[in-house]
């Protein structure tokens, strides 16, 4: 973020992901806080480090996640959105509007596709992407409906593709930012979940901040105990998963899998021999010894990290050596 | 891959499920040095136990670990998570680790964890490590076990771990502030004051996430043990070891022999007396005692020459 | 009493989808078992070593990510290797029909895909093992 704000400042830096938490079964309130906690930490360092937080702020962008409760989740994208312009103006003293704006990706729920009936999941996906697109998101990612089964095949990723082109150009939702803006019903979700969401936030900074929560097993355990009491729901029939607890059907379905090549691995590692043959082995090991050197100190790591591209260093070496430095993060499981 | 695990695995069940630990085995144990590691939930023992390990197989020390978990009350199921924290070490052939639920039993180990102590004792471990549940202030027994007791805890613990602390703190040889780094909480300049003359409780500052204070933390145990040779304290807490574990065993039995007489007819002839006020309960009392003294006999124990071979197998390999 | 029955529940290789299998040893905890959960990226030699170390009576194998024949094929050729007798062992995930044919000519009892509830995974187990 600290080079990027200098050297290529149209750059859209970091995109602050909520989406793999919702998947572990986390719920929206939640997906809010844990995603935020995680934003504040972002701008916190930046600050930390002498940046001026407008100068590099309208550049962070988020990525969240759209479940099937339809409006909790429109509800969830305006809270969040109101949530991160107090956070911006309140406690980092931003004042850029475009600091304070919360800019997200959304990608329609994974974990909620079902392998039963895989059909049905044309209809969940579309249902979720409408209500990302109420909800104000900025782009949109529609899940295939067989990936509870495999990789998409052509056929289901441009359907999926389809999916969102025709609420995109013919449903004319978007017409209007914040359509529901100013419905009592979801004006008043919309609150509880800023709520919800700001008493997790408080609970975080009295934990000493989202990096503390993480390493204390705090975030781990909160989205474990939500998926296990999804489960629960789900078994017990206080939710109805079509095709899957009720509205069961025997005959099976039998669909087109997409069925991943396996000759691909060899060629790659064809690849990647030939590649570490032709380069040029003592400015790739000086590369990496510098990496290295640096990311046991406080410097900026990107302009060497290009540099070791631009030398043909693979991204595992990369890797490597910035694991071996600052070790690679383990849960705290205490379930 | 490690073959012979195979039978001390299975030994472990067996004695896990309450039974006899063959006298064979019990006469080479005595050579383990035994740590106990305890402490509030969530303070980290198990990542800190990954730790030592490093830091024990570096200087070639063959390690048994023993990890508790509570029974949970209502299903008798448990989740054993603590292996996960040290799953990196499973193919390490100087490296056995056995998760153990409480199986409702109180005192932060298990009832069977002197006998599986002294299994991984008897199959040649140099150090075996016994780590507690981790759920309160009463789980003073490892104490009965361990040579060395260390109290994990970490910096600005709340009002409930507070109060688990006093308890725990009674048994403390050594005392470890684990997370330090998560807190900004750092060693104290000066030096611990302990030596093998004179022991004075070391609190050692560790991180178990960057592996900080684990090399102090092994050297402040080493410390301890020479001290308890020293001073001749070794020798004593065994002893009250083997009082306490016999006191158990002798316990249990007991309590066995009363249940089972107590369904015998004479009993029942008893029993019906002091219901009927012929007899009121203290005599009966005497009565059942007579009986239940005069039915004890000295039951025979298993040979178990299998696990014995087993054992001397590993003593060459392992050293 | 009886010995309840001891569950390992394991991911290997590459693969950080955790819910499915944390649910499902959560869920056997609930029934019952004492579930050993050794968490994501264990190598197949990791797995057997600690079945083996916990003495445990089932192995739970989860996999999303599509390296389950590689992986899961390992863990049954070092199972027989290691003399391990008697483990059953069962899987879940994202796993294809075709694979999970072959799945269960490698020795996998059963394969538990999506949908499925921890209730049928638990009488699975016990209705095998006792």
């Amino acid at each position: 973020m600290e080079f990027c704000a200098k050297e290529v400042p149209g750059w859209n830096t970091i995109s602050v992901g909520g989406y793999h938490m919702r998947e572990a079964g986390c719920t929206a309130a939640q997906e809010i806080a844990f995603t935020l906690a995680d934003g504040i930490t972002y701008v916190q360092t930046c600050v930390e480090r002498g940046l001026d937080v407008d100068n590099f702020a309208p550049r962070i962008a988020f990525f969240f996640n759209c479940h099937s409760n339809f409006f909790e989740e429109i509800a969830k994208f305006r809270a969040a959105r109101r949530l991160w312009a107090h956070i911006m103006r309140d406690r980092f003293g931003a004042k850029n509007e475009r600091s304070m704006m919360l800019r997200f990706h959304t990608q329609t729920a994974g974990s909620t596709l079902t392998a039963q009936q895989p059909d049905n999941n044309v209809i969940r996906t579309t249902l979720e992407a409408l209500a990302a697109v109420l909800g104000g998101t900025q782009s949109l990612h529609t899940n295939a409906k067989d990936e509870a089964i495999a990789l998409p095949t052509e056929e289901s990723a441009l359907l999926a593709l389809r999916t969102q082109q025709i609420i995109a150009y013919e449903s004319g939702v978007t017409a209007e930012p914040d359509p529901l803006g100013g419905s009592p019903y979801i004006e008043s979700l919309t609150d509880q979940l800023a709520q919800q969401a700001r008493e997790y936030l408080n609970k975080i900074d009295n934990m000493g901040g989202m990096l503390k929560a993480i390493e204390s097993g705090y975030v781990y355990k909160e989205i474990y105990h939500a998926a296990y009491e999804h489960q629960k729901a789900v078994e017990r029939k206080a939710k109805i998963i079509v095709g899957v607890n009720e509205c069961v059907s025997d005959k099976a379905l039998k669909i087109q899998m997409q069925k991943i090549d396996p000759q691909l691995e060899p060629r790659r590692r064809r690849d990647l021999a030939t590649l570490r043959k032709k380069r040029n082995a003592t400015k790739v090991g000086k590369c990496l010894a510098t990496l290295e050197k640096a990311a046991k100190g406080t410097e900026n790591l990107m302009p060497i990290i290009v540099d070791c591209v631009r030398n043909y260093v693979t991204v595992g070496e990369i890797c490597k050596v910035l694991r071996g430095t600052f070790g690679e993060y383990r849960a705290n499981h205490s379930i | 891959m490690k073959m012979r695990d195979n039978e001390l695995t299975k030994l472990v069940t067996r004695l896990e499920s309450g039974g006899p630990l063959p006298t064979e085995l019990y006469r080479r144990t005595g050579n383990a040095r035994i740590l106990g590691i305890t402490g509030p939930p969530g303070v980290g023992k198990s990542s800190l136990i990954d730790r030592l390990i490093d830091n024990l197989r570096r200087q070639d020390k063959t390690v048994g670990v023993i990890a508790i978990d509570p029974t949970s009350p209502i299903s008798g199921g448990a989740l054993l998570g603590d292996r996960l924290r040290m799953q990196r070490h499973s193919e390490d052939e100087g490296v056995f680790i056995r998760s153990l639920a409480t199986r409702h039993h109180h005192g932060g180990v298990t009832d069977s964890t002197s006998q599986i102590v002294h299994a991984l004792d008897a199959a040649g471990f140099d150090i075996v490590i016994v780590e507690t549940v981790g759920t309160g202030q009463d789980e003073v027994e490892v104490a009965e076990v361990a040579d060395t007791v260390v109290v994990v805890l970490m910096p600005e613990l709340g009002d409930e771990i507070q109060r688990a602390k006093s308890g725990l703190m009674e048994i403390a040889d050594v005392l470890v502030i684990n997370k330090a780094d998560l807190f900004n909480a750092h060693a104290p300049a000066t030096g611990p004051h302990y030596s093998a003359l004179k022991w004075e409780r070391p609190t050692i500052h560790t991180s178990a996430k960057s592996g900080e204070g684990i090399t102090t933390l092994c050297g402040a145990m080493d410390v301890h043990h020479a001290y308890l040779v020293h001073s001749g304290k070794l020798a004593e807490r065994r002893a009250r070891a083997v009082r306490a574990e016999v006191t158990r065993l002798l316990q249990s039995r007991m309590a066995a022999s009363i249940l089972c007489a107590l369904e015998g007819p004479q009993a029942q002839t008893i029993l019906t007396d002091v219901a009927k006020r012929k007899l009121d309960p203290y005599d009966a009392v005497e009565k059942l005692t007579k009986e239940i003294l005069g039915s004890q006999k000295r039951s025979s124990k298993h040979a178990a020459t299998s696990t014995r071979r087993q054992t001397k197998k590993r003593r060459k390999t392992r050293r | 009493m009886k010995r309840p029955l001891k569950v390992l529940i394991a991911k290997a290789g590459l693969d950080g989808h955790e819910r499915g299998a944390l649910v499902v040893a959560m869920g056997l905890r609930d029934a019952g078992m004492e579930v050993v959960y050794t968490g994501i990226r264990n190598t197949p030699e990791q797995i057997i070593a600690a079945a083996i170390q916990e003495d445990v009576d089932v192995i739970g194998l989860s996999s999303l990510s599509g390296g389950h024949m590689a992986q899961f094929r390992r863990v049954m050729e070092l199972l027989k290797k290691e003399r391990v007798k008697g483990v059953l062992v069962f899987a879940g995930g994202i796993i294809p029909d075709d694979d999970v044919k072959k799945l269960k000519k490698l020795g996998i009892k059963e394969v538990f895909g999506p949908g499925s509830t921890i209730a049928a995974i638990a009488e699975f187990i016990t209705k095998s093992q006792r």
